[in-house]
Protein backbone atom coordinates (compact mmCIF):
# COMPACT_ATOMS: atom_id res chain seq x y z
CA UNK A 1 0.00 0.00 0.00
CA UNK A 2 1.53 3.30 -1.05
CA UNK A 3 1.35 6.50 1.05
CA UNK A 4 -1.61 7.84 -0.91
CA UNK A 5 -3.62 4.66 -0.37
CA UNK A 6 -2.69 4.69 3.32
CA UNK A 7 -3.78 8.31 3.61
CA UNK A 8 -7.06 7.67 1.84
CA UNK A 9 -7.77 4.61 3.98
CA UNK A 10 -7.14 6.63 7.13
CA UNK A 11 -9.23 9.54 5.84
CA UNK A 12 -12.10 7.23 4.90
CA UNK A 13 -11.96 5.69 8.36
CA UNK A 14 -11.94 9.09 10.06
CA UNK A 15 -14.95 10.25 8.08
CA UNK A 16 -16.70 6.95 8.71
CA UNK A 17 -20.44 7.09 8.46
CA UNK A 18 -20.65 10.76 9.35
CA UNK A 19 -21.59 11.76 5.83
CA UNK A 20 -23.59 9.83 3.23
CA UNK A 21 -21.60 7.02 1.63
CA UNK A 22 -21.98 8.37 -1.93
CA UNK A 23 -20.71 11.78 -0.83
CA UNK A 24 -17.87 10.17 1.08
CA UNK A 25 -16.84 8.15 -1.96
CA UNK A 26 -16.89 11.27 -4.16
CA UNK A 27 -14.79 13.22 -1.65
CA UNK A 28 -12.20 10.44 -1.39
CA UNK A 29 -12.09 10.13 -5.16
CA UNK A 30 -11.35 13.83 -5.51
CA UNK A 31 -8.71 13.73 -2.79
CA UNK A 32 -7.07 10.83 -4.61
CA UNK A 33 -6.95 12.93 -7.79
CA UNK A 34 -5.42 15.82 -5.86
CA UNK A 35 -2.79 13.68 -4.16
CA UNK A 36 -1.83 12.00 -7.40
CA UNK A 37 -1.37 15.38 -9.09
CA UNK A 38 0.67 16.68 -6.16
CA UNK A 39 2.75 13.48 -6.01
CA UNK A 40 3.95 14.07 -9.55
CA UNK A 41 5.63 17.26 -8.34
CA UNK A 42 6.68 16.55 -4.77
CA UNK A 43 6.34 12.81 -4.24
CA UNK A 44 3.66 10.84 -2.44
CA UNK A 45 4.88 11.37 1.11
CA UNK A 46 5.14 15.14 0.71
CA UNK A 47 1.80 15.26 -1.12
CA UNK A 48 0.00 13.62 1.78
CA UNK A 49 1.87 15.77 4.31
CA UNK A 50 0.82 18.93 2.50
CA UNK A 51 -2.75 17.81 2.34
CA UNK A 52 -2.88 18.02 6.11
CA UNK A 53 -3.51 15.82 9.15
CA UNK A 54 -6.18 13.22 8.49
CA UNK A 55 -8.26 14.14 11.52
CA UNK A 56 -8.33 17.85 10.60
CA UNK A 57 -9.20 17.17 6.98
CA UNK A 58 -11.93 14.71 7.97
CA UNK A 59 -13.28 17.19 10.52
CA UNK A 60 -13.47 19.97 7.93
CA UNK A 61 -15.20 17.71 5.42
CA UNK A 62 -17.73 16.51 7.96
CA UNK A 63 -18.35 20.02 9.26
CA UNK A 64 -18.91 21.26 5.73
CA UNK A 65 -21.28 18.43 4.92
CA UNK A 66 -23.30 18.30 8.11
CA UNK A 67 -23.02 21.84 9.34
CA UNK A 68 -21.71 20.79 12.72
CA UNK A 69 -18.45 19.13 13.66
CA UNK A 70 -19.71 16.21 15.65
CA UNK A 71 -20.78 12.74 14.83
CA UNK A 72 -23.52 12.51 17.38
CA UNK A 73 -26.94 14.09 17.30
CA UNK A 74 -27.26 12.75 20.83
CA UNK A 75 -24.49 15.06 21.96
CA UNK A 76 -26.25 17.96 20.24
CA UNK A 77 -29.58 17.06 21.76
CA UNK A 78 -28.19 16.60 25.26
CA UNK A 79 -28.27 20.30 26.09
CA UNK A 80 -31.89 20.68 25.08
CA UNK A 81 -32.88 17.38 26.64
CA UNK A 82 -31.36 18.56 29.88
CA UNK A 83 -33.29 21.82 29.72
CA UNK A 84 -36.56 20.04 29.05
CA UNK A 85 -35.86 17.43 31.69
CA UNK A 86 -35.12 20.15 34.23
CA UNK A 87 -38.30 21.94 33.20
CA UNK A 88 -40.25 18.85 34.17
CA UNK A 89 -38.21 17.49 37.02
CA UNK A 90 -37.30 20.57 39.05
CA UNK A 91 -40.83 21.81 39.76
CA UNK A 92 -41.89 18.21 40.33
CA UNK A 93 -39.10 17.57 42.78
CA UNK A 94 -39.78 20.74 44.69
CA UNK A 95 -43.50 20.14 44.91
CA UNK A 96 -43.07 16.50 45.83
CA UNK A 97 -40.57 17.35 48.54
CA UNK A 98 -42.58 20.05 50.19
CA UNK A 99 -46.07 18.69 49.54
CA UNK A 100 -47.93 19.21 46.36
CA UNK A 101 -50.97 20.79 47.89
CA UNK A 102 -48.95 23.50 49.61
CA UNK A 103 -46.44 24.30 46.91
CA UNK A 104 -47.99 23.15 43.68
CA UNK A 105 -49.53 26.48 42.82
CA UNK A 106 -46.42 28.45 43.63
CA UNK A 107 -44.20 26.30 41.47
CA UNK A 108 -46.82 25.91 38.83
CA UNK A 109 -45.43 29.17 37.51
CA UNK A 110 -41.98 27.63 37.15
CA UNK A 111 -43.58 24.64 35.49
CA UNK A 112 -45.30 27.01 33.10
CA UNK A 113 -42.22 29.06 32.26
CA UNK A 114 -39.52 26.42 32.03
CA UNK A 115 -41.02 24.30 29.23
CA UNK A 116 -41.42 27.30 26.88
CA UNK A 117 -37.87 28.35 27.73
CA UNK A 118 -36.68 24.84 26.96
CA UNK A 119 -38.56 25.05 23.67
CA UNK A 120 -36.81 28.32 22.83
CA UNK A 121 -33.49 26.66 23.68
CA UNK A 122 -34.44 23.79 21.41
CA UNK A 123 -35.26 26.14 18.53
CA UNK A 124 -31.98 28.02 18.96
CA UNK A 125 -30.04 24.76 19.01
CA UNK A 126 -31.76 23.56 15.85
CA UNK A 127 -30.95 26.90 14.20
CA UNK A 128 -27.31 26.56 15.19
CA UNK A 129 -26.91 23.00 14.04
CA UNK A 130 -29.55 22.73 11.33
CA UNK A 131 -30.22 19.17 12.39
CA UNK A 132 -33.23 17.09 13.38
CA UNK A 133 -32.77 17.18 17.12
CA UNK A 134 -36.26 16.03 18.01
CA UNK A 135 -35.33 12.35 18.08
CA UNK A 136 -32.41 12.48 20.50
CA UNK A 137 -34.40 14.77 22.78
CA UNK A 138 -37.41 12.48 23.16
CA UNK A 139 -35.79 9.51 24.93
CA UNK A 140 -34.11 11.97 27.28
CA UNK A 141 -37.51 13.41 28.04
CA UNK A 142 -38.81 9.92 28.73
CA UNK A 143 -35.92 9.27 31.10
CA UNK A 144 -36.67 12.54 32.88
CA UNK A 145 -40.33 11.64 33.32
CA UNK A 146 -39.39 8.14 34.51
CA UNK A 147 -36.96 9.61 37.04
CA UNK A 148 -39.60 11.93 38.35
CA UNK A 149 -42.03 9.04 38.57
CA UNK A 150 -39.51 7.00 40.55
CA UNK A 151 -38.89 9.87 42.95
CA UNK A 152 -42.60 10.34 43.46
CA UNK A 153 -43.02 6.67 44.29
CA UNK A 154 -40.23 6.52 46.85
CA UNK A 155 -40.72 9.99 48.28
CA UNK A 156 -42.52 10.33 51.59
CA UNK A 157 -44.00 13.81 52.00
CA UNK A 158 -42.60 16.19 54.59
CA UNK A 159 -42.85 15.97 58.38
CA UNK A 160 -46.21 15.15 59.83
CA UNK A 161 -46.88 18.49 61.43
CA UNK A 162 -46.45 20.80 58.43
CA UNK A 163 -48.22 18.31 56.19
CA UNK A 164 -51.12 18.11 58.60
CA UNK A 165 -51.38 21.90 58.55
CA UNK A 166 -51.35 21.84 54.78
CA UNK A 167 -54.12 19.30 54.71
CA UNK A 168 -56.19 21.36 57.14
CA UNK A 169 -55.73 24.36 54.88
CA UNK A 170 -56.77 22.25 51.95
CA UNK A 171 -59.95 21.14 53.67
CA UNK A 172 -60.73 24.71 54.70
CA UNK A 173 -60.18 25.90 51.15
CA UNK A 174 -62.69 23.46 49.70
CA UNK A 175 -65.12 24.00 52.56
CA UNK A 176 -65.19 27.67 51.63
CA UNK A 177 -66.09 26.71 48.06
CA UNK A 178 -68.71 24.24 49.31
CA UNK A 179 -70.27 27.07 51.33
CA UNK A 180 -70.43 29.21 48.20
CA UNK A 181 -72.13 26.38 46.37
CA UNK A 182 -74.66 26.05 49.21
CA UNK A 183 -75.39 29.78 48.98
CA UNK A 184 -75.91 29.46 45.27
CA UNK A 185 -78.23 26.47 45.80
CA UNK A 186 -80.23 28.57 48.28
CA UNK A 187 -80.71 31.23 45.61
CA UNK A 188 -78.20 33.66 47.04
CA UNK A 189 -75.31 35.26 45.27
CA UNK A 190 -72.15 33.77 46.76
CA UNK A 191 -70.42 36.23 49.06
CA UNK A 192 -67.09 36.24 47.27
CA UNK A 193 -68.23 37.09 43.81
CA UNK A 194 -65.68 39.36 42.18
CA UNK A 195 -66.35 39.59 38.45
CA UNK A 196 -62.73 40.05 37.48
CA UNK A 197 -62.41 36.74 35.73
CA UNK A 198 -65.24 35.95 33.40
CA UNK A 199 -65.90 32.26 33.12
CA UNK A 200 -67.07 32.64 29.54
CA UNK A 201 -63.84 34.31 28.55
CA UNK A 202 -61.98 31.61 30.37
CA UNK A 203 -63.85 29.02 28.35
CA UNK A 204 -63.05 30.87 25.13
CA UNK A 205 -59.38 30.89 25.97
CA UNK A 206 -59.17 27.22 26.86
CA UNK A 207 -59.33 25.73 23.36
CA UNK A 208 -55.96 27.38 22.82
CA UNK A 209 -54.58 25.78 25.93
CA UNK A 210 -55.84 22.23 25.63
CA UNK A 211 -57.43 19.84 23.23
CA UNK A 212 -61.25 19.83 23.10
CA UNK A 213 -61.59 16.26 24.29
CA UNK A 214 -59.58 17.15 27.35
CA UNK A 215 -62.00 19.97 28.09
CA UNK A 216 -64.82 17.49 28.06
CA UNK A 217 -62.99 15.01 30.19
CA UNK A 218 -61.82 17.59 32.70
CA UNK A 219 -64.98 19.62 32.81
CA UNK A 220 -64.00 21.38 35.99
CA UNK A 221 -61.02 22.96 34.27
CA UNK A 222 -63.03 24.50 31.51
CA UNK A 223 -65.96 25.65 33.58
CA UNK A 224 -64.52 26.45 37.00
CA UNK A 225 -66.28 29.69 37.89
CA UNK A 226 -64.47 29.88 41.27
CA UNK A 227 -65.24 32.68 43.64
CA UNK A 228 -64.00 35.22 41.13
CA UNK A 229 -66.63 34.43 38.51
CA UNK A 230 -69.62 36.54 37.66
CA UNK A 231 -73.11 35.56 38.93
CA UNK A 232 -74.26 34.51 35.47
CA UNK A 233 -71.41 32.02 35.32
CA UNK A 234 -72.73 30.43 38.49
CA UNK A 235 -76.01 29.77 36.75
CA UNK A 236 -74.33 28.28 33.73
CA UNK A 237 -71.62 26.24 35.38
CA UNK A 238 -72.57 25.98 39.04
CA UNK A 239 -73.85 22.41 38.86
CA UNK A 240 -70.64 21.00 37.44
CA UNK A 241 -68.65 23.13 39.84
CA UNK A 242 -70.64 21.75 42.73
CA UNK A 243 -69.68 18.20 41.79
CA UNK A 244 -66.05 19.13 41.50
CA UNK A 245 -65.99 20.92 44.86
CA UNK A 246 -67.63 17.95 46.56
CA UNK A 247 -65.05 15.60 45.10
CA UNK A 248 -62.14 17.80 46.13
CA UNK A 249 -63.51 18.27 49.62
CA UNK A 250 -64.00 14.53 49.96
CA UNK A 251 -60.42 13.89 48.85
CA UNK A 252 -59.01 16.57 51.16
CA UNK A 253 -60.91 15.22 54.16
CA UNK A 254 -59.85 11.66 53.34
CA UNK A 255 -56.24 12.82 53.10
CA UNK A 256 -56.53 14.49 56.51
CA UNK A 257 -57.88 11.29 58.04
CA UNK A 258 -55.18 9.14 56.43
CA UNK A 259 -52.17 11.32 55.61
CA UNK A 260 -50.52 10.16 52.38
CA UNK A 261 -47.26 8.26 52.45
CA UNK A 262 -46.11 9.26 49.01
CA UNK A 263 -46.64 11.88 46.37
CA UNK A 264 -49.17 9.93 44.35
CA UNK A 265 -51.37 9.30 47.34
CA UNK A 266 -51.13 12.94 48.26
CA UNK A 267 -52.46 14.15 44.95
CA UNK A 268 -55.02 11.35 44.70
CA UNK A 269 -53.19 9.83 41.79
CA UNK A 270 -55.45 8.22 39.22
CA UNK A 271 -53.44 5.75 37.15
CA UNK A 272 -55.87 5.65 34.27
CA UNK A 273 -56.14 9.40 33.93
CA UNK A 274 -52.43 9.92 34.50
CA UNK A 275 -51.46 7.40 31.85
CA UNK A 276 -53.69 9.20 29.39
CA UNK A 277 -52.36 12.60 30.33
CA UNK A 278 -48.74 11.51 30.21
CA UNK A 279 -49.30 9.96 26.79
CA UNK A 280 -50.80 13.25 25.74
CA UNK A 281 -47.84 15.18 27.10
CA UNK A 282 -45.42 12.97 25.20
CA UNK A 283 -47.50 13.03 22.00
CA UNK A 284 -48.09 16.78 22.14
CA UNK A 285 -44.49 17.41 23.16
CA UNK A 286 -43.28 15.36 20.20
CA UNK A 287 -45.59 17.24 17.90
CA UNK A 288 -44.49 20.63 19.19
CA UNK A 289 -40.79 19.74 19.05
CA UNK A 290 -41.09 18.25 15.56
CA UNK A 291 -43.03 21.28 14.29
CA UNK A 292 -40.51 23.65 15.85
CA UNK A 293 -37.66 21.64 14.36
CA UNK A 294 -39.26 21.76 10.90
CA UNK A 295 -40.10 25.47 11.15
CA UNK A 296 -36.59 26.44 12.19
CA UNK A 297 -35.04 24.28 9.49
CA UNK A 298 -37.37 25.83 6.93
CA UNK A 299 -36.78 29.36 8.09
CA UNK A 300 -33.00 29.32 8.36
CA UNK A 301 -30.47 29.10 5.60
CA UNK A 302 -27.42 26.95 5.71
CA UNK A 303 -24.66 29.07 7.09
CA UNK A 304 -21.56 29.99 5.19
CA UNK A 305 -19.49 27.51 7.10
CA UNK A 306 -16.15 28.50 8.38
CA UNK A 307 -13.26 26.35 7.34
CA UNK A 308 -9.70 26.72 8.42
CA UNK A 309 -7.95 29.63 6.75
CA UNK A 310 -4.69 29.51 4.85
CA UNK A 311 -1.45 29.83 6.71
CA UNK A 312 0.30 33.18 6.48
CA UNK A 313 3.86 32.12 5.86
CA UNK A 314 5.75 35.24 6.82
CA UNK B 1 1.56 35.83 11.94
CA UNK B 2 -1.99 35.03 12.83
CA UNK B 3 -3.93 37.17 10.38
CA UNK B 4 -7.05 35.40 9.21
CA UNK B 5 -7.72 35.56 5.51
CA UNK B 6 -10.81 34.81 3.53
CA UNK B 7 -10.18 31.40 2.02
CA UNK B 8 -13.31 31.52 -0.08
CA UNK B 9 -12.41 34.89 -1.58
CA UNK B 10 -8.94 33.57 -2.46
CA UNK B 11 -10.41 30.51 -4.13
CA UNK B 12 -12.95 32.57 -6.07
CA UNK B 13 -10.24 35.03 -7.13
CA UNK B 14 -8.15 32.20 -8.53
CA UNK B 15 -11.17 30.74 -10.33
CA UNK B 16 -12.00 34.14 -11.77
CA UNK B 17 -9.07 33.56 -14.17
CA UNK B 18 -10.69 30.39 -15.49
CA UNK B 19 -11.88 26.92 -14.46
CA UNK B 20 -9.45 24.85 -12.41
CA UNK B 21 -9.36 21.63 -10.43
CA UNK B 22 -8.61 21.66 -6.73
CA UNK B 23 -4.88 21.05 -6.92
CA UNK B 24 -4.49 23.85 -9.47
CA UNK B 25 -6.40 26.20 -7.18
CA UNK B 26 -4.09 25.46 -4.24
CA UNK B 27 -1.05 25.83 -6.46
CA UNK B 28 -2.27 29.13 -7.90
CA UNK B 29 -2.83 30.59 -4.42
CA UNK B 30 0.66 29.54 -3.37
CA UNK B 31 2.39 30.75 -6.52
CA UNK B 32 0.46 34.00 -6.94
CA UNK B 33 1.23 34.94 -3.35
CA UNK B 34 4.87 33.96 -4.01
CA UNK B 35 4.65 31.33 -1.31
CA UNK B 36 3.34 33.74 1.32
CA UNK B 37 -0.06 32.06 1.54
CA UNK B 38 0.04 28.34 2.03
CA UNK B 39 -3.46 27.05 1.75
CA UNK B 40 -3.66 23.76 3.60
CA UNK B 41 -4.63 21.63 0.66
CA UNK B 42 -7.02 19.57 2.71
CA UNK B 43 -8.80 22.75 3.77
CA UNK B 44 -9.39 23.74 0.19
CA UNK B 45 -12.07 21.20 -0.58
CA UNK B 46 -14.53 22.04 2.20
CA UNK B 47 -14.23 25.65 1.02
CA UNK B 48 -14.91 24.60 -2.57
CA UNK B 49 -17.92 22.52 -1.52
CA UNK B 50 -19.29 25.40 0.52
CA UNK B 51 -18.87 27.73 -2.46
CA UNK B 52 -20.61 25.20 -4.65
CA UNK B 53 -23.44 24.88 -2.16
CA UNK B 54 -23.81 28.66 -2.14
CA UNK B 55 -23.99 28.64 -5.94
CA UNK B 56 -20.83 30.70 -6.33
CA UNK B 57 -18.88 27.98 -8.10
CA UNK B 58 -19.92 25.01 -10.17
CA UNK B 59 -17.99 21.77 -10.24
CA UNK B 60 -18.08 18.84 -12.60
CA UNK B 61 -15.99 15.71 -13.00
CA UNK B 62 -13.21 16.06 -15.52
CA UNK B 63 -13.93 13.82 -18.53
CA UNK B 64 -10.16 13.37 -18.95
CA UNK B 65 -9.44 12.36 -15.39
CA UNK B 66 -12.00 10.37 -13.41
CA UNK B 67 -10.56 11.56 -10.08
CA UNK B 68 -10.71 15.27 -10.72
CA UNK B 69 -13.45 17.82 -10.58
CA UNK B 70 -13.10 21.08 -12.41
CA UNK B 71 -14.55 24.18 -10.79
CA UNK B 72 -15.63 27.38 -12.44
CA UNK B 73 -16.87 30.65 -11.00
CA UNK B 74 -20.54 31.43 -11.64
CA UNK B 75 -21.93 34.89 -12.36
CA UNK B 76 -23.29 34.98 -8.84
CA UNK B 77 -19.82 34.03 -7.62
CA UNK B 78 -18.29 36.93 -9.53
CA UNK B 79 -20.69 39.34 -7.84
CA UNK B 80 -19.86 37.83 -4.45
CA UNK B 81 -16.16 38.08 -5.19
CA UNK B 82 -16.52 41.74 -6.22
CA UNK B 83 -18.24 42.46 -2.92
CA UNK B 84 -15.57 40.69 -0.91
CA UNK B 85 -12.79 42.43 -2.81
CA UNK B 86 -14.22 45.86 -2.12
CA UNK B 87 -14.72 44.93 1.55
CA UNK B 88 -11.15 43.71 1.77
CA UNK B 89 -9.71 46.87 0.21
CA UNK B 90 -11.79 49.07 2.45
CA UNK B 91 -10.48 47.12 5.44
CA UNK B 92 -6.87 47.12 4.24
CA UNK B 93 -6.99 50.87 3.50
CA UNK B 94 -8.38 51.58 6.93
CA UNK B 95 -5.67 49.51 8.60
CA UNK B 96 -2.98 51.15 6.44
CA UNK B 97 -4.13 54.58 7.62
CA UNK B 98 -3.65 53.59 11.24
CA UNK B 99 -0.44 51.56 11.04
CA UNK B 100 2.87 53.38 10.56
CA UNK B 101 4.09 53.35 6.93
CA UNK B 102 7.33 51.50 7.75
CA UNK B 103 8.69 49.48 10.69
CA UNK B 104 11.19 52.29 11.29
CA UNK B 105 8.36 54.66 12.00
CA UNK B 106 7.54 52.72 15.17
CA UNK B 107 10.80 53.82 16.82
CA UNK B 108 10.99 56.93 19.01
CA UNK B 109 11.72 60.05 16.95
CA UNK B 110 15.32 60.44 18.17
CA UNK B 111 16.19 56.83 17.36
CA UNK B 112 15.16 56.88 13.68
Amino acid sequence: MNPIDRYLTALGGAIGGQIPSAERAARLREVRGHLQAAAQEVGMEEATRRFGPVSAVAGDLVRQSRGYPTRSTWALGAFVALAIALAYVVPGLITSYYSFTAWGNRFGLAGGILPPLALVGFAVRVGQTRRWLVLPVLPALGIAVASLFFLCVVHVPGPEKPLSRVLHDEVAYWQKHAEEVRQWRAGQTPAHVRPVWQADEHAKLLPFLMLPYRMERNGHVSIAPSWEADPAAWNRYGKAWEGYVEEQLRLAEAALRHPPTNYFEEVGFDWKRATGEWSEHIALGTLVLAATNALVLGATRRRDRRTSGPEWAR
Amino acid sequence: MAYRTDTKALVMAVLADGPKHGYAVAKAVRETSEGALKLGEGQLYPALYALEEAGWVEGEWDPDDANRRVYRLTDEGRRELAGRVSQWHAFANAVAKVLPPTPDATRPEGAR
